[in-house]
């Protein structure tokens, strides 16, 4: 792992693991992810999460985002 | 607006269908080729085993082509082609975008590659500085629904560019177009009789695009 990949691992913290880990838990899905070469199902992302891999750090990044963007929403609609 | 007469530099678009990813931005750019034809361009599809460094490289030198469109993965220091070899590379032959505009849907090429081209003379690069996402549920591109959000805002930009459209405009529409996906899927996400399964697929899919909007980038000596 260089020193940038670890830098950006590091950079989430240990409770957005945990809660797209959770989500991924009980949400399956029929769709599937295509990044870095490779295409991956929820299951697939399940475990790449658990294992903290590049692609499971590029999952969580983007559903904190998610995230990020569902509270902007609330804080508008309500 | 360009004209439909013949128009004098042609374009290079390469592309493979090598793994399950990079087939979709493969399939997309048939509609591209298609308006390109329309409009009078004369293509130059670098496809799959054609999608190599030196192919690449020779036509870049022998055609001269106004714009650049390629498909495939990519890391912040080169842009790659058929079996994710490097085709377009950070200061070996990224001097071959000088004057030329570039479109390169992959992870990542953005961050240097970008800066490096336009230092060597490229009129415009946009791109992604992170990850490109894609969601799809099935195998075969054409028979897709998922990927087609994708597809717009990556097709658009292109279309944008080769009728004419300076490189802020075609960056600027296909930010709209993303912007414009994401609240159809905020619509649905939010409609009361949306399943908890469809929900959960809108959350992947909002997430994902807005990922790809942020970042998009565009390099330009405008």
């Amino acid at each position: 792992m260089s020193w940038k990949d670890k830098q950006r691992k590091d950079s989430i913290p240990e409770n957005e693991w945990k809660i797209v880990e959770e989500r991924l838990k009980t949400m399956p899905s029929k769709m599937k992810l295509g990044i870095l070469s490779n295409s991956y199902t929820k299951q697939d992302l399940l475990l790449e999460v658990q294992k903290k891999s590049e692609v499971g750090r590029a999952y969580v990044e983007m559903q904190m985002e998610f995230i990020r963007w569902l509270a902007k929403q609330s804080r508008v609609t309500l | 607006m360009v004209s439909k007469a013949k128009q004098s530099y042609p374009i290079i678009i390469g592309r493979c269908s090598c793994d399950e990813t990079v087939k979709y931005p493969f399939y997309w750019s048939e509609e591209l080729i298609e308006e390109a034809k329309k409009i009078g361009y004369n293509v130059i599809d670098l496809k799959n085993e054609n999608f190599i460094e030196q192919n690449f490289s020779k036509h870049m030198q022998e055609q001269n082509p106004r714009f650049v469109f390629l498909n495939g993965h990519g890391t912040e220091y080169f842009a790659m082609g058929f079996n994710k070899q490097p085709v377009l590379i950070v200061n070996k032959n990224d001097y071959l975008l000088k004057g030329k505009i570039a479109h390169i849907i992959s992870c990542f090429t953005a961050k240097f590659l970008a800066q490096s081209s336009i230092d060597k003379g490229c009129e415009g690069y946009i791109g992604y500085n992170d990850y490109f996402y894609i969601w799809f549920i099935e195998d075969d591109p054409s028979k897709d629904i998922i990927s087609i959000m994708f597809k717009e805002a990556v097709n658009e930009t292109s279309k944008t560019l080769i009728n004419g459209g300076s490189i802020k405009e075609a960056y600027e529409q296909s930010q709209e177009i993303y912007e414009k996906r994401i609240n159809e899927c905020k619509g649905r996400y939010f409609n009361p009789n949306t399943s908890e399964e469809m929900r959960d697929n809108l959350q992947d899919i909002i997430a994902a695009l807005i990922k790809n909007k942020k970042n998009q980038i565009y390099l330009s000596i405008d």
